[in-house]
């Protein structure tokens, strides 16, 4: 078989077909009439009229077929339409086209087929008038002749099928036309040329121009308007027909028929012929009327709608840039006008780009809705996001569209929002608290709560705790691990010890105590037991100074400086006292404000109000915070809100301390924006909040949308019914509202549940004024409502919290307090008995009962909530005052629930420090008295970091450097040292920090100092290494000793002086003697020789005292240089023997030398050794008697080598032992005249051993001789000399 | 080793100027040309030309060091050994004396029977 191709015009033939709206109709007779001839006519059992579409063929008349169509593909129809001729099959079974059709080879067993093709309107085959037979035939020429004329009658009725449509669609036009230039709402009227007679007029033009149309049709005068405007109409008519074809008048002023002035926009337009003659005058008259009424209104309110605190805007559809933003916008948004009239209104919208942006408001440009309100996140010129509910609009302006935008700023709903979202983490924010170590162990004993104070004191985070069983126990000293484990295993099994202490160990690895309060709490989910311990660092006695209270000074600074107003009065409203502001705000002078009470500046229709308010205040100890109004000093009244406190004075008497702000400025805000939502319809019903009034019989007069939608009623059930079905109200209630509104103007703050239509409720504030007519008559109330349900909610979830808390929170040692609008909402068990006050006397109090003073309330309030505003924990040490008047010292923290929105309260934690600040004021104390010493003593006290920076510094320093405290705290120690010393310090320092290796460290020891003026100067420098708070320090102390150096000098030069003048003329004398007693001038007669002698030795003796009064001056004044080596002993024994030996001839006394240790060796200078055995020897000599021995021994024993020097002399007197070795000490003071010697010998030669490390001593027997001896450690090993 | 015979001897003290030289002429057998300042003995050295110097530190004008500073820069005296008889000895004397050349120090008041002695030990170690 073989399906039929589609035609080349296929597409414009289906198209054709389509046009006539033919296929799927109805059988109609015209065309059945064609068939049945057909039928007839040809004797064939089919004929039809088939119409060949894209995948069928449809039989729009059919005679023997029941079929109304079949498939394309199997059609002979199909072929037909492909050419002009009639496409005829004589057999079908002998066409191989066709011999296995289906229609062939089964129903219904076409044998032959002839169609003519038949033609649309414009020429394409949409198909054939065709006769079908079941046997073969063949058709003469005649035959298919009559075929094709057939098919031409079928055809005609087909184009006969379009111009019907035509007429039918023509007629609808112009009924369309018609219609539409009836109701178009404006006005149009068509007149003819010519003779310019009024042709057609619509319904909009009879209503706007106040005439019946029949009373205009057919004139050609405007003869119904007053003559100027008839004449100025006719005037523009003929111009437009006969000279410019167009004009647009766009104010034209009519009188109507009826008597209305109206401001038109007219169009007229000639209408002309295709030669170009004037045919017709069309007019288009549009009343722009309220329009204009509108703009001029729009000019009064652009006003309002720029000072409004709202931020309003507008921007361009097209190119989204700002067009006008108001004052209010610009101020949040911190640009300029100009800078805005540049920008995008996305561009202040971090997160949006064009594309987002205007697909955002695509559905307010396509209609599909009329304002959008959606939450965004607006962005400042200085980064900052706030975030903003944006009302859009499409409004019209200057006859074109522009967006405009009004927005509220919602970072306050925002904040709530998002406390909303962290409800849960509320109990840990507590925990988080400053103060005490909390944690939570489950059964396991894994940590589950770690908070920020626990991580502080063991330098761990959560994260590194958390789920690690036993992990704590790191936390312990080694030795209690094991105790603390038996209170652990005691209290999960629940046996817990309310209270336990045991050591932790800090970051720092210092060993604190902590005192534990245990509980045990169960959960309730699981059953597990988890315990609760707070940790408490009762070894806390921190070194460091209390902070000091802010002094009176600050405190009247800021008193002064405070923008609101703050007064003092006695209970008779005389002033006491008042700040800078207060006198500003009611105009007096101090010296006329001293004499003034508060009545004076109180209007008389007040008082009531204060009545009311002196009434609060003796019941509660506060009033307001009311609004109200002063007389100032000129008259004039200015608004204030109002509030204080009640205080009793030291005299016992009572004050009132008050709070003043003007608000003037906030009240013309307020009103502004009363009058411009009153003014504009439209955002009064779409504000963010509820409005509604109510009439004088308590019935609602009016409210807004955004109310209706918030109580689920339509405007009509709401108007007219009472107040009271809409809010829980009884009737008394509502009439002692409208009472006392009519009476003072407003009723502020009143906190009402309002009933929804579905009998729900949910908490609202209201705010109403009262209205009055001219004559002053009061006509009705406005209210504004808030829905309050969230803080509401915060409210009861944080008392729940705080319920479900109160285990943990009872059993802290620690006061815990919820407070909001500085009032206590809720606080736990040790709040109480902090402050001696009972739950009831607390609940719902002041906070300021807690206070030493209205000042410290005041001053810590102010300080409090700026911090917790910027989101931090505030934190202070003060007195405050228990029930029983006393000071307690309190360390108080707090933290805003939301530093946003303060108004949602504010969490508290106390800690009694009283014992703590009494340890500290004796730490203090114990401080000045040490400081006091610091400060007089002589020696400069210097401390210095690591890094040497200076960080303390002594009035003795001062003096010393020439520095002032100030100059020299926090600078670089070397600065107090000269070159070379001042460019190595810091390697010093670091070296010893490195190394240990100390310079000065530890040791006293002379350096150079540079002063402040530069000079160098001697002084003494001992430094100690001290730990401080953790942190290596050193302290040094200075003594400045040039004033002992130049007395040292001073000596020196003088002993050196005084021994040099003495010597030079002994030497000539002794010289002189010596030479004539040596012999050298030959031999001198005996008399002579004698008296030579006595002087030689005399003169001998003045130079011994010369050279042992050096020597002790020397050792006295630490000038003695020791020139210390290893030396063999024996030979420096054997050579004293021998320098000693012609003294000791004088006395004709030999040394015998009775016991050697060859080899040993001390450690020694040679020249003092050789002086000390020299002192020992010529004693020996001297007390020996003549021709005696004197016996030396060089001894070995213990590691000590011992010299020992023994005469057979007359021994030492017992009395005179003990002070042998002192200087001018002699036994018999006869001996210097007999026996010679300064008596510093001995006292010379023990210092002497003593400082080069040994020791002298002696034995001695009276009558039996004496020994003395000297003895030094041996010196074992060989070292190099 | 060449033998010490002459001696440049100065000193301002008359008094101790006659017993020294009488102990080193007497006693030591040395030649002694004695010369009351610093003065006179740079003027004398060079004809003298001495073994060895002898020099008081406490001098009117010209003091012993000053004198030593001097005999140094004349040529052929930079080695002669030169000692210095004074009674200032305290030891940072003593240092500063040797530390500008000086053999060794003769404290005064000195034995006149052991100066010789002293001094030939000094010029044994001058030249050891």
């Amino acid at each position: 078989m073989k399906a039929p191709l589609a035609p080349d015009d296929e597409n414009q033939r289906l198209e054709a077909l389509r046009r006539l709206e033919v296929l799927d109709t109805e059988p109609e007779q015209r065309y059945d009439r064609l068939t049945r001839i057909a039928r007839h006519h040809f004797q064939v059992p089919i004929a039809l009229v088939s119409l060949v579409d894209a995948e069928r063929q449809w039989f729009k008349s059919r005679q023997g077929l029941d079929a109304c169509e079949t498939p394309r593909s199997i059609s002979f129809c199909g072929h037909a339409i492909l050419s002009e001729e009639i496409f005829m099959i004589p057999d079908a079974l002998e066409d191989s086209r066709f011999a296995d059709n289906p229609l062939v080879t089964g129903e219904p067993h076409i044998r032959f087929y002839a169609g003519a093709p038949l033609h649309s309107p414009e020429g394409q085959r949409i198909g054939t008038l065709c006769i079908i037979d079941d046997r073969p035939r063949q058709f003469s020429v005649q035959e298919l002749s009559v075929l094709r004329d057939l098919a031409d009658a079928v055809e005609e009725e087909i184009n006969r099928t379009e111009l019907l449509h035509l007429a039918q669609e023509s007629s609808r036009n112009a009924r369309l036309l018609d219609a539409a230039v009836e109701n178009l709402p404006v006005a149009l009227f068509v007149k003819r040329a010519g003779d310019l007679k009024m042709e057609l007029i619509n319904k909009a033009a009879e209503e706007i121009f106040g005439i019946r149309r029949d009373a205009l049709i057919g004139r050609n005068d405007w003869g119904n308007f007053p003559k100027e405007e008839a004449d100025s109409f006719a005037f523009h008519d003929r111009r437009v027909l006969y000279e410019t074809g167009i004009e647009d008048i766009p104010e034209e002023i009519i009188t109507t028929g009826d008597g209305r002035r109206l401001i038109l926009h007219t169009t007229k337009v000639a209408i002309r012929d295709e030669q170009g003659n004037p045919q017709f005058l069309l007019g288009i008259s549009q009343d722009i009327t309220e329009r204009k009424k509108s703009e001029a209104s729009n000019q009064r309110l652009s006003h309002v709608l720029e000072r409004s605190l709202n931020e309003i805007y507008t921007f361009d559809t097209e190119t989204l840039k700002f067009e006008y933003v108001n004052e209010g916008a610009r101020r949040n948004l911190g640009y300029t006008m100009e800078e805005l009239l540049h920008m995008r209104a996305f561009d202040i919208k971090p997160g949006f780009d064009e594309a987002k942006f205007r697909a955002m408001l695509a559905p307010l440009l396509n209609a599909e809705k009329d304002r959008l309100v959606f939450e965004a996140v607006h962005r400042r010129a200085d980064g900052s996001d706030y975030p903003v509910e944006v009302h859009l609009q499409l409004v019209e302006e200057n006859e074109r569209p522009v967006f405009l935008a009004m927005i509220m700023d919602i970072s306050q709903r925002r904040s709530l929002e998002k406390i909303l979202q962290q409800e849960r983490n509320i109990s840990n924010s507590i925990l988080q608290l400053a103060g005490p170590i909390i944690l939570v162990i489950d059964e396991h004993g894994s940590i589950v709560r770690f908070n920020r104070a626990a991580e502080e004191f063991t330098g761990c985070s959560f994260d590194e705790v958390i789920g690690k069983p036993y992990i704590w126990k790191n936390f312990l000293l080694p030795e209690e691990r094991a105790n603390v484990e038996k209170v652990f295993s005691a209290a999960v099994s629940g046996n817990v010890p309310g209270y336990h202490e045991n050591f932790w160990v800090n970051r720092h690895g210092e060993k604190r105590l902590i005192g534990w309060a245990n509980s045990v709490l169960r959960e309730e989910s699981n059953g597990t037991r988890l315990l609760i311990t707070v940790g408490i660092d009762i070894s806390e006695r921190r070194l460091a100074e209390a902070r000091l209270r802010e002094s009176e000074e600050k405190l009247r600074g800021l008193y002064e400086l405070s923008p609101l107003g703050i007064a003092l009065t006695d209970m008779n409203g005389r002033y006491i006292e008042f700040n800078r502001a207060f006198e500003e705000i009611c105009g007096y002078p101090l010296e006329e404000l001293n004499r003034l009470d508060y009545w004076q500046l109180t209007p008389e229709k007040y008082a009531d109000d204060e009545a009311r308010q002196l009434e609060m205040l003796r019941t509660r100890g506060f009033y307001g915070p009311y609004e109200k109004e002063y007389m100032r000093r000129d008259g004039s009244l200015v608004p204030i809100r109002l509030n204080g406190l009640l205080l009793e004075g030291r005299d016992g008497n009572q004050y009132i301390w008050s709070i003043v702000e003007d608000i003037t400025e906030q009240k013309q805000n307020r009103d502004a924006l009363n009058q411009f939502a009153l003014e504009n319809e439209d955002l009064y019903d779409h504000a963010p909040c509820g409005y509604h009034s109510i009439d004088e019989n308590g019935r609602i007069a009016k409210v807004n949308q955004t109310e209706l939608d918030w109580l689920g009623y339509s405007r009509e059930e709401m108007i007219g019914k009472p107040v009271q079905n809409f809010f829980m109200l009884s009737d008394e209630a509502v009439s002692a509202g409208l009472k006392q509104l009519r009476r003072d103007g407003k009723l502020q703050g009143v906190e009402r549940e309002a009933l929804r239509k579905d009998g729900t409720t949910f908490p609202v504030q209201l705010n109403s004024t009262a209205i009055y007519d001219s004559g002053g008559k009061f006509l009705m109330s406005r209210s504004v409502l808030t829905d309050i349900s969230v803080q509401k909610k915060m409210e009861r979830m944080i008392r729940d919290k705080m319920l479900e808390l109160q285990t943990i929170l009872n059993g802290t040692s620690v006061a815990i307090a919820f407070v909001r609008g500085r009032r206590l909402i809720w606080n736990n068990r040790r709040m109480g008995e902090l402050f001696g006050y009972s739950e009831e006397e607390m609940a719902g109090q002041s906070t300021s009962i807690f206070y030493k003073s209205v000042e410290d309330f005041h001053s810590l309030g102010i300080h409090a909530y700026a911090a917790m505003m910027r989101g931090e924990v505030f934190q202070k040490e003060l007195e405050m005052r228990h029930r029983d008047g006393n000071a307690i010292w309190i360390n108080i923290s707090g933290k805003a629930i939301s530093p946003q929105d303060l108004s949602l309260g504010s969490i508290w934690v106390l800690e009694d420090i009283s014992a703590r600040k009494e340890y500290e004021n004796a730490l203090r104390e114990n401080a000045e008295y040490v400081h006091t010493i610091l400060s007089n003593v002589v020696d400069g006290i210097i401390t210095i970091d690591e890094h040497g920076i200076i960080s303390s510094w002594n009035p003795s320093a001062e003096r010393i450097f020439g520095y002032a405290h100030e100059e020299a705290i926090g600078r670089n120690v070397s600065m107090l040292m000269p070159e070379p010393y001042h460019g190595s310090h810091d390697s010093y320092l670091r070296n010893f920090l490195e190394t240990g290796v100390a310079r000065v460290i530890g040791t006293g020891r002379e350096v150079e100092g540079l002063r402040r003026n530069g000079e160098t100067f001697p002084m003494d420098l001992a430094v100690s290494e001290i730990a401080y708070k953790g942190k290596r320090m050193f302290v040094g102390l200075v003594r400045d000793i040039t004033e002992r150096k130049r007395v040292e000098k001073m000596k020196n030069e003088f002993v050196s002086t005084v021994s040099h003048e003495l010597r030079t003329p002994l030497t000539s004398i002794s010289g002189t003697l010596g030479l004539l007693a040596g012999g050298v001038l030959g031999e001198l007669p005996d008399a002579v020789r004698d008296l030579v002698d006595i002087a030689n030795r005399n003169s001998l003796r003045l130079t011994h005292l010369i050279n042992d009064l050096l020597d002790i001056e020397k050792i006295a004044s630490g000038n003695l240089k020791l020139n210390m080596r290893d030396l063999e002993l024996m030979t420096l024994v054997e050579q004293a023997l021998e320098e000693n030996k012609s003294y000791a001839d004088q006395y004709r006394v030999s040394y015998v030398l009775a016991e050697r240790a060859d080899g040993v060796r001390v450690r020694a200078d040679a020249d003092r050794l050789m002086q000390v055995l020299a002192n020992f020897l010529s004693n020996a000599a001297k007390f020996s008697p003549a021709g005696d021995q004197v016996e030396v021994r060089v001894a070995r024993e213990n590691g000590r080598v011992r010299v020992t020097v023994r005469d057979h002399g007359p021994g030492i007197p017992e009395e005179f032992r003990s002070r042998i070795f002192q200087k001018f000490s002699q036994a018999d003071s006869s001996d210097t005249r007999t026996k010679g010697g300064t008596g510093l010998g001995l006292a010379i030669s023990r210092e002497l051993a003593e400082r080069m490390g040994g020791e002298v001593g002696f034995e001695s027997e009276p009558g039996q001789g004496a020994a003395f001896h000297v003895e030094f450690p041996e010196k074992r090993e060989t070292a190099s000399s | 080793m060449k033998s010490l015979h002459k001696i440049l001897y100065v000193e301002d003290e008359p008094g101790i100027q006659t017993v020294a030289k009488l102990a080193l002429e007497m006693v030591g057998k040395f030649t002694v040309k004695l010369c009351s300042s610093g003065e006179e003995a740079l003027s004398e050295v060079a004809g003298f030309a001495p073994d060895m110097i002898l020099l008081d530190v406490m001098m009117p004008g010209m003091d012993g060091p000053d004198t030593l500073g001097r005999l140094r820069q004349i040529p052929g005296f930079a080695q002669v050994p030169v000692a210095f008889m004074t009674a200032k000895i305290q030891p940072h004397e003593v240092e500063y004396y040797k530390s500008l050349g000086a053999v060794d120090v003769i404290a005064k008041p000195f034995d006149p029977m052991q100066l010789s002695n002293q001094v030939r030990l000094i010029w044994e170690k001058a030249h050891a």
